[in-house]
């Protein structure tokens, strides 16, 4: 019974990570309209640095409150996956559309290629030993404020630059708006959250392999904002619930499963191709 | 009027824009060579010429969109030929487009609202954690935006969304919201393209109560020749990439370049 129990924990608190994934790769592609195939690669950033700290920090940070400890972690996991999308914002922010998707992509491949070779988290064999921190509470709590901060920036007038870019971005630069800063700030702070993201999954897993993190992890989040609606940020919602509990209902069915998965998705962007929630806003 | 022009005559002789010697092209297409022409406060300057004649390229050369290949382009003296389009509209150039340029998918409120993100003051962080100083300066920013769109008569319609509008209502959307960025000099490219007589009569009225309500400069680039005999005082004509004529609307009508340049030459045979 426990068992079963645990089960459905884990997929709700998936849920929750990949809405916070879903939401910051939102930010990127669906409301500055960049595309971006790197997301799994913010997302191992922050899983890798924040579980190397809570790893090997553990004894002599023993002092600090087990909570506030692992707050800490996931922050500085965060913050140095936005220091990766500022890297590599500030070049690659002059590509546009398919270059950009491209280097995106590579990025993410290489930064998956440096975990692997690097020996003091597991390399190839695997990260394991990382304590299990992360619960339906934080996660939650985190994706909300994820939610919140994403909601409240794209409301503001300021934030509509954003949007400004990705309806027209000749335009936008007309009427004073810096393209190339607004671009860089989208890709920071979307990654950043991709990497609080990351090292929920770490402390949840407790065990992280890069295998974890390919770029087909990043088109599974591309999935997500396409069929919730890009730019809609509860359509993201609902997409990461929905394409996270999807394969594991269809588990009944076995072999099949991943053929109805993807028929699915096929039928859905033919009956729907702006989304399930098309471009409504957040109220 | 006269008075005015007396008192602020010394300042008035420094142009507000001027463009020096410009070139510029394309491979083996010389779109602009060495154009140019100057432009005072308030002044209502018209630059017409048939299709190809590089008006469009002069547009995109005073904002920033390429620079030229030699020439300066100043304003109020100072160089902007190498800055970007977005440094060029904070200076005060505000420009519009010859096939528009909204923000199809916001609100005609959210287009002008945007236009006013570079005088908000608080940053990016502070109105996203809406503090209280930050929601303040955005409020009094839209109930401008909310002013404007009500004297362009856009107000009925502000909660739908740009591209629902009627072609004519989105060419004044459009010059609503570069008028957000509170430019010194308005650049309208063709804004009569595609409009039917009745539109047309309402545009030069809008544009003339623009030029008197904000003391603006406006360069107009226009292909109907109507629009602009009847705005503009002084007429530029292209052709080219240079200029062929320059006068009052009479003196254009009549010059034989001009007449040349749309109508073609007189066969005349000649004993």
């Amino acid at each position: 019974m426990s068992q079963i129990n645990a089960y459905y924990i884990q997929i709700i608190c998936l849920i929750g990570i990949n809405i916070i994934m879903a939401v910051s790769l939102n930010l990127i592609n669906g409301i500055t309209g960049q595309f971006s195939l790197g997301h799994a690669g913010f997302m191992a950033i922050g899983a890798y640095t924040s579980a190397a700290i809570t790893v090997y920090g553990h004894d002599r940070f023993a002092f600090l409150p087990e909570n506030i400890f692992f707050i800490l972690a996931l922050l500085i996991g965060g913050i140095f996956s936005a220091l990766a999308g500022l890297l590599v914002g500030i070049p690659t922010l002059r590509l546009r559309g398919d270059y950009l998707a491209i280097a995106t992509l590579g990025f993410g491949e290489i930064i998956r290629v440096i975990i692997l070779n690097l020996d003091f988290v597991g390399g190839a064999r695997g990260f394991g030993g990382i304590p299990e921190y992360a619960n339906f509470f934080w996660i939650y709590l985190l994706a909300m404020l994820t939610v919140i901060v994403i909601a409240n920036l794209v409301r503001s007038i300021k934030g509509k630059a954003l949007l400004a870019i990705r309806e027209d971005e000749i335009a936008a630069e007309s009427i004073g708006i810096n393209t190339s800063q607004y671009k860089i700030i989208a890709f920071t702070v979307g990654s950043f959250f991709a990497g609080i993201g990351g090292g929920l999954f770490a402390h949840l897993n407790t065990y992280l392999h890069t295998n974890s993190f390919t770029f087909l992890k990043s088109i599974e989040f591309i999935v997500m904002i396409v069929l919730g609606g890009l730019g809609s940020l509860t359509g993201s919602i609902f997409a990461a619930a929905v394409l996270t509990l999807l394969p594991e209902l269809l588990r009944g069915i076995g072999e099949w499963r991943m053929i109805v998965y993807s028929l699915l998705l096929i039928l859905m962007m033919i009956l729907r191709p702006q989304g399930i929630l098309g471009n409504k806003k957040w109220k | 009027m006269e008075m005015n022009k007396n008192v602020v005559g010394a300042r008035c002789n420094v142009p507000l824009l001027e463009i020096k010697n410009c070139s510029l092209s394309f491979g083996g297409i010389k779109a602009l060579t060495s154009f140019s022409a100057s432009l005072h406060a308030g002044e209502l300057l018209g630059v017409i010429g048939p299709n190809g004649a590089g008006k469009t390229t002069l547009f995109n050369i005073m904002t920033g969109v390429y620079p030229p290949d030699q020439g300066e382009v100043l304003l109020e003296e100072n160089k902007i030929q190498k800055l970007l389009p977005y440094e060029i509209n904070r200076l005060g150039v505000a420009r519009t487009f010859q096939n528009i340029r909204l923000f199809q998918n916001l609100s005609v409120e959210e287009n002008v609202w945007v236009a006013y993100h570079q005088h908000l003051k608080s940053s990016l962080m502070s109105a996203t954690f809406r503090f209280k100083k930050a929601l303040r300066e955005e409020e009094k920013r839209k109930k401008e935006a909310e002013d404007l769109l009500k004297l362009f008569g856009l107000s009925d319609q502000k909660t739908s969304l740009a591209k629902n509008l009627s072609y004519g209502d989105q060419r004044r959307l459009e010059i609503v919201r570069a008028l957000a960025t509170e430019p010194k000099l308005l650049l309208l490219d063709e804004p009569a393209a595609g409009m039917n007589l009745t539109e047309k009569n309402e545009l030069t009225t809008l544009i003339r109560r623009i030029q008197s309500e904000y003391h603006l400069a406006i360069l107009l680039i226009e292909h109907d020749m109507g629009v602009v005999m009847n705005l503009c005082p002084r007429i530029i004509v292209m052709n080219y990439g240079e200029i062929i004529a320059e006068g009052n609307p009479q003196q254009i009508q009549t010059h034989p370049k001009v007449i040349e340049a749309y109508l073609g030459k007189k066969n005349v045979t000649t004993n």
